[in-house]
């Protein structure tokens, strides 16, 4: 799927995402798909307005990541251990296999047809259980917190508006895995206020006629986590400040100034991209700091993005050997 | 800051995508000879321009010609302050017959020629302005000055003959990402590199003197970057009729603080309550309307900012000092009215005495004690007494009067034993508490307070003025201001607790731009 088949909402109308649009969508891609071990991928755009940018360039970092193979037998192996070993009684959310999303506790592992499955309470009603198979319980996700299971018999809550978008952005095998997984693809630091407004009311689509279902906005691909829902999956983070993050996240993107002069040093390794409004007050104190390092420990230029930069759109990009 | 909407970010791509930027020349016979005689003392002046004496009377002659340049009014306007500027410089060089006889008659003729322009009723640059706006049909029309002090009565001149369609502001207007048929900047292009590099309408006009030199700068951030055309990395401004030859230096006009001034000025100044108060961390910003203000920078100190783009409940927050930058406004008290610290004491009603003199007691014994043994023995004793937080930044905190205990109470215990009230250590860990909790309840009754207030102020103006007063009925009386920071100083400052947080005025010859 290429960026120039995705279409964005305008009031009324679909068009052709812009120029810049697709500059941002295949530069998140690209930074992906030029990640090096002990290399540090490090870009720097200055721009007109940084509106909807970090949030494009995220879905770019999150859709080349989905779209990658990541040996799915063996994470699902060694998932089902994982869960085994918690105990009974644990929270969790469960993708099933029939893309529905439903709430549960761990019940311990039982044999079917020889087979060994997790047991999963998803009711109140007579303690109600539910078997998973290794090859499903990726679907199945601990909960830090206690939540409550229906009183009755549930088939679960649809997966999400966007699932039929997603299935034509990511390829079918890893569609699964990639609704019921959490990880942190793309961190954003930044106004998340404004950075989660941007992502909802951001509407891309596909080829679009008349069938809204291929239709969804950029927090359908960016899965945004949200504080408030911790049974949600995710598979992105924008916040304010770095403290609230304790995982490492696969690429950085800095959303203005701010908050690239007072983090960058938290993450030293995974790809880091800088977005500067070039009306900000603070730009230029934030280029000079990327400038330095530009100049004293670059050790080879970037130049992977397809396409001629768009009208308007400053870029550099270089590598900085990293520390495993 | 507008709603976010990816059709506007489109819109505001491509217009800076097709923007033309002109820079219009304006010619004022007398300012360019005062210009000439500047630059000529200027070069005279070689190695003794860093003399403080001439540093001084450079500031009023750099200041002089900042202001004239940058402001689009008669310049026998009273809102430009030459009258007062001129009668500073005058008092500066009273005996310069005597201290520098060389140089005495060329400054003599060069401030002749500053008061003649100052007492002038022309209005060169307005002038040229109305005459390159009357005829268009552009009804949405930005004009950019640098400062924001002079915002309202260049309004007021110019919408004489212009009408409502025109808006006065800063650079900082440009965030909002409002889009306008025409935007007009007054000055030398590097006073506005964000209307350039960012333009926000398809035609941006710069008005300078034609003395004043100004060679346009690429407008690219980034080494080693790349972009389309010449748009980024050329030059991008049109000037239509060449440069000058003046005989200023570029740099002359170019914007600067004199941070050190200010602090060395805030500190000769007398002050009655300085006696009596201790010495904390501050960084000073300067505010848009020409005022400045310390702001307590010690770890833990948080300031109330408004948020104009933010929903009503959100729009006031707490921001740590370390936070505060540019562009953000600042809610201060200037008239009146209760602080934290007595709404405080409001809550704990007929214990606010005694609490307060309990808080004292531990504050003066252990200040007692570090004058006595010094920070770093007092530092050790901390440490052989169980103190796990003990640091020099966190006894400078635990010893300021604001603050009310540790953190934890194994580091407050080991305070206790270094000034012999061990034995009250637990009874004072509760008194403090009640008084922190006072404390956050009165915050929150302020920001409540502060929340109902915004909902019906003219956010509007705020954002194109950078400052608006409000009373605050509900506060204790008196009179809060929002101001927006337009400058924060690179580093901080030990200054008297008293002055944190009360604004003071800047003259525009330490402020220039």
């Amino acid at each position: 799927m290429k960026s120039d088949e995705l279409w964005y909402r305008d009031a009324d109308s679909w068009r052709r995402l812009a120029g810049w649009m697709r500059f941002f969508v295949e530069l998140g891609r690209s930074m992906v798909e030029g990640e090096e071990p002990s290399r540090r991928l490090t870009v720097g755009v200055s721009v007109p307005t940084r509106s909807f940018a970090a949030v494009l360039a995220a879905a770019g970092m999150v859709l080349a990541r989905a779209s990658r193979d990541s040996g799915y037998a063996d994470s699902a192996e060694s998932h089902f251990e994982y869960l085994t070993s918690l105990p009974d009684g644990t929270s969790v959310t469960w993708h099933t296999p029939r893309a529905k999303k439903k709430v549960g506790r761990l019940a311990g592992v039982a044999e079917f047809e020889g087979q060994r499955v997790l047991m999963i309470q998803t009711s109140m009603k007579g303690g109600l259980r539910e078997a998973c198979h290794i090859r499903d319980c990726l679907g199945v996700q601990p909960v830090d917190e206690y939540i409550p299971l229906p009183k009755g018999e549930t088939v679960g809550k649809p997966l999400g508006e966007s699932v039929p978008l997603l299935a034509t952005l990511i390829p079918s095998k890893n569609l699964f895995r990639f609704l019921s997984q959490s990880s942190i693809d793309c961190l954003i630091l930044g106004v998340r206020r404004r950075l989660v407004l941007e992502a909802t009311v951001g509407e891309l689509g596909v080829a679009v006629t008349s069938r809204a279902e291929l239709r969804g906005t950029i927090n359908g691909i960016l899965r945004l986590r949200d504080p408030n829902r911790p049974a949600e999956t995710f598979r992105s983070v924008a916040t304010a400040d770095a403290r609230d993050v304790a995982e490492t996240p696969s690429a950085v993107i800095y959303d203005g100034p701010r908050p690239y002069l007072r983090w960058r040093h938290k993450w030293p390794r995974p790809s880091s991209l800088l977005i500067l409004d070039r009306s900000e007050p603070r730009a230029m104190e934030a280029a000079d700091v990327m400038n330095e390092e530009y100049l004293t420990k670059r050790i080879s230029e970037w130049d992977s993005v397809p396409g001629e930069l768009p009208d308007g759109i400053e870029m550099t990009a270089y590598v900085v050997e990293v520390a495993q | 800051m507008n709603a976010p909407n990816l059709s506007h970010a489109h819109l505001l791509h491509s217009i800076a995508s097709g923007a033309r930027i002109h820079q219009i020349s304006v010619s004022h016979p007398p300012l360019r000879s005062l210009s000439r005689d500047i630059g000529r003392l200027y070069s005279g002046l070689r190695d003794e321009r860093d003399d403080p004496y001439w540093q001084d009377v450079l500031r009023y002659l750099r200041t002089f010609m900042f202001v004239v340049s940058g402001t689009p009014l008669p310049l026998n306007d009273a809102s430009l302050g030459l009258g007062s500027l001129i009668d500073r410089l005058l008092d500066r060089v009273v005996n310069i017959e005597s201290t520098f006889p060389d140089f005495a008659a060329h400054v003599r003729a060069v401030i002749d020629q500053m008061i003649a322009i100052g007492k002038s009723s022309t209005d060169p640059l307005g002038d040229a302005v109305r005459h390159d706006l009357e005829e268009t049909r552009d009804t949405g029309i930005l004009v950019l000055l640098r400062r924001a002090a002079r915002i309202a009565p260049v309004r007021e001149n110019l919408a004489k003959s212009l009408g409502s369609r025109l808006q006065v502001s800063t650079s900082h207007r440009l965030l909002s990402e409002s889009v306008y048929d025409r935007v007009v900047a007054i000055g030398p292009t590097r006073w506005f590199p964000e209307a350039i590099a960012a333009p926000r309408a398809e035609r941006v006009d710069l008005f300078r003197y034609s003395w004043v030199r100004d060679q346009p700068l690429p407008v690219a951030l980034f080494a080693g970057s790349r972009s389309k055309g010449k748009r980024l990395h050329g030059p991008v401004v049109e000037v239509a009729d060449g440069y000058s030859e003046g005989e200023l230096p570029e740099s002359f006009l170019e914007p600067r603080v004199a941070w050190s001034e200010i602090h060395e000025r805030v500190l000769r100044a007398a002050h009655e309550d300085d006696g009596e108060t201790e010495e904390i961390d501050a960084r000073l910003f300067l505010l848009a309307d020409s005022s400045a203000v310390y702001i307590e920078a010690e770890e833990g100190a948080r300031s109330y900012v408004l948020d104009p783009t933010a929903e009503v409940d959100d729009r006031v927050q707490l921001v740590p000092g370390e936070d505060l930058t540019n562009g953000m406004f600042l809610i201060l008290r200037t008239e009146g009215g209760d602080d934290r610290t007595a709404l405080a004491d409001r809550i704990l009603g007929g214990h606010a005495q005694e609490l307060r003199q309990r808080q004292r007691m531990w504050k003066e014994r252990l200040r007692n004690h570090i004058r006595s043994f010094g920070p770093g023995d007092t530092l050790r004793n901390l440490r052989d007494r169980g103190s796990a937080r003990a640091s020099l930044a966190n006894l400078r905190n635990w010893a300021a009067s604001g603050s009310k205990r540790t953190r934890d109470y194994e580091d407050f215990l080991a305070i206790m034993r270094v000034i012999d009230v061990e034995n009250e250590a637990p009874k004072l860990w509760e008194e403090m508490g009640i008084i922190v909790r006072a404390h956050i309840q009165a915050g929150q009754q302020v920001r409540a307070a502060l929340i109902r207030r915004m909902e019906k102020a003219d956010l509007t103006r705020l954002e194109a003025e950078g400052k608006l007063d409000f009373n605050a009925p509900d506060l204790g009386g008196g009179t809060l201001t929002v101001f927006r920071i337009e400058d924060a100083s690179p580093e901080t400052q030990l200054i008297p607790e008293s002055r944190i947080d009360r604004p003071f005025h800047l003259e525009d010859e330490l402020w220039q731009g």
